[in-house]
């Protein structure tokens, strides 16, 4: 060792004071609690909640006028599960004023049925706050359907900002079926 | 990237040279790794050389001197020299030729060697030399366990960093992110994971098939809070890493996220919105009492302490577009901070010295992230965009890290806060997100 070793004695001693620490015991059980890191495994219920509806309740043709397109197919208003949303607005648009009311007549008529709104936004911007839009916009349906007579206790909201994009790519088609509020009846 | 400011001095940086370092890690822990690739470098950076320490261990699968040269260079302010342009590999004192470094342009060299104590324990010793001068700067003689080299190295870059730059180095300190998986056949698994600061040793945190977002940092480094989607609907989990024990601390109806600690660890700033819409509120963690903090029918969401502690800023659409807004603890004053900067500010991040503010900006729809000068009020964008987001200050406040979605996905992107040096941080697989920095290890 020789000269390495003396010099070495000579270090400047306020670094190394500082950092005395950092070699002493308490350093190791420091350097250990970092390095054990148990995974954690936090698995969801089996029951996930899927944009279909796994466990829909196929509705009953109550309430909710037939449409006829005037083409061979058509379609029952209970049918309409998402309703999709300008960028930066809860604003529900005309067209589907017809299928809020169909499903608010169906909650009426049948008291044992809960409908969950899920709310949902485009990728772009923080997601805090799409968490908050995504709300806002169930909330705007939760009210309409209110209004037009679903009883509230049969109604609920949850939102997952745009963590649940359908769709995956990053331009505007792909944000505009990402803007939604679905409908998922349990 | 080109970088936008309001008052440029960019003539020097036009001539900056393009570095690009790539540092593979092997898998060690079974979790992927995020490799790093350096964008672009500062032609002032300090020149250094870290030559490769010798190695009389049975164990070489740590190379010191490799980290530490990865992790200086990675700062963008300093220029390490290439093992192979080396004229000579001293690692004693006396093997060091000044003619040799000086011709070179280097003023600062670093050698070292590892010494095989006893089995599990080595010997780890360098020094940092002024070759001008040939004084000593730094010199240290430390014991090491075999498994805490990497941990070593990352100090040893922390003392090299403090000395030369007077300011703390952040190599010790840890990433948490989230990492999104959609190629297993289980369907999208989500990953709360934490790794050192250069991305190796990646350890998965939480697992789950449901989202997870908004992770943070408890101030002692010792727990993460995040909100967790298990329970279908957002819940606040606290999880203290050593243990992996944790806890579900805030639930129920409605919003339940965005935490944020307060500096002196007792308290949580959160959004909740149990009483009709995003509202914050304050959580102290040892009575459970929940206090709320703003009373606004406006959406009041991604609340973040003052370093002192003397206030909150947070993001409130109660004007024209989501804006910053600050309340005063002290005071209970509620004012706003984001002014002439377009209509969306939001996700605003302190710096560790209090005086600026990180955000996203997404003026025109471009959504960048901007820095706030809160004294001047001078504001610059750091990154181009078009889809930045989650912004976080290292815990030296040199650098900025953030995610980015490119055509590959969400990456992560850090930035030096003088909007100088960037990197990219490129994740091995699925889509990585919300990087947070935890802060110094002292």
């Amino acid at each position: 060792m020789g000269q390495f070793g003396r010099i070495f004695v000579i270090i400047f001693v306020s670094v190394a004071v500082t950092s005395c620490s950092f070699f002493s015991k308490k350093k190791s059980e420091e350097v250990v609690e970092r390095v054990i890191t148990p995974v954690v495994v936090a698995e969801a219920s089996v029951e996930t909640m899927s944009l279909t509806g796994a466990r829909e309740v196929s509705p009953v043709a109550l309430g909710g006028r037939l449409v006829d397109s005037g083409t061979e197919s058509v379609t029952s208003l209970l049918d309409i599960r998402i309703i999709y949303f300008a960028y930066d607005s809860s604003e529900i648009v005309g067209k589907y004023a017809d299928a809020i009311q169909a499903h608010a007549d169906y909650l009426m008529n049948n008291s044992e049925v809960k409908l969950v709104l899920q709310g949902h936004t485009d990728e772009r911007g923080s997601r805090e706050y799409n968490l908050a839009l995504g709300e806002r916009r169930a909330q705007s349906v939760q009210r309409r359907l209110s209004l037009l007579g679903a009883p509230e206790r049969q109604v609920s909201v949850v939102t997952y900002g745009e963590e649940r994009p359908v769709e995956r790519m990053h331009n505007e088609a792909a944000y505009e079926f990402n803007r939604r509020v679905e409908l998922v009846y349990r | 990237m080109s970088l936008i400011r309001c008052c440029s001095t960019c003539h020097y940086l036009a001539r900056a040279c393009v570095i690009f370092i790539c540092s593979l890690f092997c898998l060690t822990t079974g979790a992927e790794n995020l490799v790093i690739k350096i964008e672009k470098g500062v032609a002032t950076a300090l020149p250094i050389a870290i030559v490769p320490f010798e190695n009389s261990t049975e164990d070489s699968r740590v190379d010191v001197a490799e980290i530490i040269r990865s992790n200086l260079q990675r700062s963008g302010l300093f220029r390490s020299l290439p093992v192979s342009d080396m004229p000579a590999l001293p690692t004693k004192l006396e093997d060091v030729y000044k003619k040799n470094w000086t011709t070179l342009g280097i003023e600062n060299l670093v050698i070292g060697r590892l010494i095989q104590k006893k089995p599990g324990t080595v010997d780890l010793q360098f020094r940092l030399i002024d070759v001008y001068s040939g004084k000593t700067l730094l010199g240290y003689s430390m014991p090491v366990g075999d498994d805490e080299l990497r941990f070593a190295s990352h100090k040893i870059s922390d003392y090299i960093y403090e000395k030369l730059l007077d300011r703390p180095g952040a190599y010790t300190s840890l990433l948490a992110y989230i990492t999104v998986d959609q190629s297993s056949t289980e369907g999208t698994v989500y990953r709360l994971q934490v790794s050192d600061s250069d991305g190796h040793n990646a350890r998965t945190i939480v697992k789950s098939s449901e989202p997870l977002l908004s992770p943070a940092w408890s101030p002692s480094g010792r727990e993460l809070v995040y909100v967790s989607f298990e329970g279908h609907n957002s819940a606040i989990y606290l999880q203290e890493l050593a243990t992996g024990k944790r806890e579900k601390i805030i639930y129920g109806s409605g919003i339940n996220s965005s935490p944020s600690f307060s500096q002196d660890g007792k308290k949580l700033a959160v959004t909740l919105s149990r009483d009709g819409n995003p509202e914050i509120y304050l959580y102290d963690l040892n009575r459970k009492k929940l206090t709320r903090v703003t009373q606004h029918g406006a959406i009041d969401t991604e609340p973040a302490w003052a370093p002192d502690g003397s206030g909150l800023v947070y993001t409130s659409d109660r004007g024209d577009g989501p804006q910053i807004y600050h309340f005063d603890l002290r005071n209970k004053q509620t004012r706003r901070v984001t002014y002439n900067m377009g209509r969306y500010n939001t996700r605003a991040r302190y710096s560790p010295d209090g005086e600026k503010l990180v955000l996203v900006n997404g003026a025109k729809g471009i959504y960048r992230i901007v820095l706030l000068d809160l004294r001047t009020k001078i504001y610059e964008a750091v990154t181009t965009g078009e889809l930045d987001e989650s912004p976080s200050f290292s815990p030296n406040g040199a650098m900025i890290i953030y995610a980015t979605i490119t055509k590959k996905g969400s990456q992560l992107a850090a930035v030096s806060a003088d909007g100088f040096t960037k990197q990219r941080l490129v994740a091995q697989s699925g889509e990585v997100r919300e990087p947070v920095w935890g802060p110094l290890i002292r």
